[in-house]
């Protein structure tokens, strides 16, 4: 299949905004056939972290295009999944393009001099404290809200699983929340994800986001095991899905973004799901819960 | 309760009379005086912060300025704790001692991080950014012996310094005030560049690297260093 494109015919591009390892451009013209209107962004890699696989996005890329089309519409509501390999005429992939994301995921706050920002509406804001959301004028989710979108986070990893994916660097800055006009969230940096008995091409650069390593992983690095350290499965992702189910029911507690510990939030939750959670938390890897099981006990 | 691991930044800003020269206007814009784009230094490390309910706790900064002699502008201090209005900006007078910039740094980086000690915190290595418009009007051996007492292995709490030159600053010598010396570097403006434009680009390697080490800490401490950001805008440094 032929999902890479050349840098040279995306035509002109803005910058919109840059991460330690990318920058990524709005792309004024160019449109995909089967995403017609559909405003695309070019996220290109800085030269540090080349070269990135060609081979390995178009992994990721070809997936997606080889679902129907109501699973991907599904799909593409869920993850900024990488639309397009681009190269150019370095070494490897020059970067992924994606869908733009919708304005329902930014969330404006208001600064101490009165400055107005619209911020990609990331899942540490639900973290933050009631008094930190007042000061700012960010919304703060009702314990009804919280589990919408938890359920929302639940159903989206366990499509991704389902499509037999990895996410790996699950955290609070690597999903983006809205309570309009849907409660729902959406995962980015969808680009380091791996399908499964594949490598993930970004995946090294950072395993685990700090606070959010599983248990596994930490014991790993205290033996000074790097891959055990680095490794990313189902596994782990069943741990950070508990983490942050447990981070944003928490709800005003200081530093909710550091707790592991699920009684934080026991009297939030009805005991069936309660238990589902001490097993994310506590339980051997094996042993987490899976989200399809998530699923099913939220709609009990 | 864990001790949490805090990241002390200093900003280290010359305010020699230079730093008010008007620039010449740019396209009938006004440019900004040197000054005035360093005191915009705290407004935009304040704002960063103030965007992530994970930084503020994590990061601790302190302004200082120096001219024949130096002083603490903005004592040690969470930033988004501070209301806008507390605080103070910088005002010029005199001339380019480093000689007293260091050695306050000396004298203040341990008071500083013994407080934070005696809050609870465990405290990574200070990063001073260091800002400057021209060259130092201490003798060499003077201002050399000063980085080297505040850089020397005997001193615990020796921080990573980060120099940022502008207008008259020469690379050459700056190169001298990094440390260390293999993981650090100079930035120095290239010549014919709007001064206050590289301090506003300054600005934006602090931020980036405020956030970057914030994010590389483990609220158990295990975790977490000083990053500095890599050169993205090689157009405005040497
Ligand atoms: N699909 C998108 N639509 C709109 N803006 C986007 C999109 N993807 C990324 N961005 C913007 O670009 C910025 C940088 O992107 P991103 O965080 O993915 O880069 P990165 O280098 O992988 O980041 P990090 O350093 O956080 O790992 C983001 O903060 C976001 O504001």
């Amino acid at each position: 299949m032929a999902l890479i494109v050349r840098e040279a015919d995306l035509g002109p591009r803005k910058e919109l905004g840059r991460g330690g390892f990318a920058v990524v451009s709005l792309l004024s013209q160019y449109q995909l056939p089967e995403l017609p209107g559909r405003a695309l962004v070019y996220k290109k890699y800085k030269d540090k972290i080349r070269p990135v696989s060609v081979f390995g996005l178009s992994q990721l890329v070809d997936l997606r295009h080889g679902w129907e089309p109501a699973r991907r519409q599904q799909l593409d509501a869920a993850f900024n999944w990488p639309v397009r390999v681009v190269t150019d005429d370095g070494p490897g992939a020059s970067g992924v393009l994606l869908p733009l994301l919708d304005p329902s995921y930014f969330v404006r706050m208001t600064d101490s001099y009165g400055g107005v920002h619209e911020n990609p509406a990331e899942g540490q804001y639900l973290t933050a404290t009631r008094d930190w959301c007042t000061q700012r004028g960010v919304p703060f989710p009702t314990l009804e809200q919280r589990y919408a979108l938890c359920y929302s986070l639940v159903r989206a990893v366990g499509m991704l699983h389902k499509a037999e994916v990895v996410y790996g660097d699950l955290s609070h800055k690597n999903y983006l929340y809205r309570l309009t006009p849907k409660l729902s969230v959406t995962l980015v940096d969808c680009d380091s994800m791996r399908p499964r008995g594949q490598t993930s091409v970004l995946g090294g650069l950072q395993p685990h986001t700090p606070d959010w390593e599983p248990p596994e992983a930490l014991a790993a690095k205290r033996r000074n095991d790097g891959i055990g350290f680095a490794a990313q499965n189902y596994h782990t992702d069943r741990y950070k899905l508990g983490l942050a189910i447990l981070r944003i029911l928490a709800m005003d507690v200081p530093r909710a973004a550091e707790k592991r510990d699920p009684d934080l939030v026991r009297r939030h939750l009805p005991p069936h799901l309660f238990r589902l959670l001490q097993a994310s938390l506590t339980a051997p890897p094996a042993q987490r819960p899976d989200a399809r099981t998530w699923f099913e006990e939220m709609r009990r | 309760m864990t001790e949490m691991l805090v990241l002390p930044f200093y900003v280290v800003a010359d305010v020699s009379y230079s730093m008010t020269m008007k620039p010449p206007a740019v396209d009938g814009v006004a440019a900004l005086r040197p000054i005035d784009a360093a005191n915009e230094i705290v407004k935009k490390v304040k704002i960063a912060l103030e965007n992530s309910p994970l930084l503020g706790d994590k990061v601790r900064f302190a302004m200082l300025d120096f001219s024949d002699d130096a002083q603490v502008v903005i004592p040690m201090c969470d930033l988004t704790k501070v209301d806008p209005s507390q605080i103070p900006q910088l005002q010029a007078r005199g001339g380019t001692s480093y000689v007293a910039a260091l050695q306050l740094l000396k004298r203040q980086i341990p008071i500083d991080v013994g407080q934070l000690k005696a809050d609870g915190h465990k405290v990574h290595r200070p990063a001073v950014f260091f800002l400057t418009d021209g060259e130092p009007t201490d003798p060499d051996h003077e201002w050399k012996a000063s980085f080297a007492d505040l850089t020397d292995s005997s001193f615990k709490e020796r921080p990573n310094f980060i120099p940022f030159g502008v207008a008259e600053a020469k690379k050459e010598l700056l190169d001298q005030l990094v440390y260390p010396q293999q993981r650090m570097r100079s930035f120095v403006q290239r010549t014919g560049e709007d001064p206050s434009a590289a301090i506003t680009s300054m600005a934006e390697k602090l931020v980036g690297s405020i956030i970057a080490s914030a994010n590389s800490i483990q609220s158990d401490g295990m975790g977490g260093t000083f990053i500095l950001p890599d050169d993205d805008d090689g157009d405005v440094w040497l």
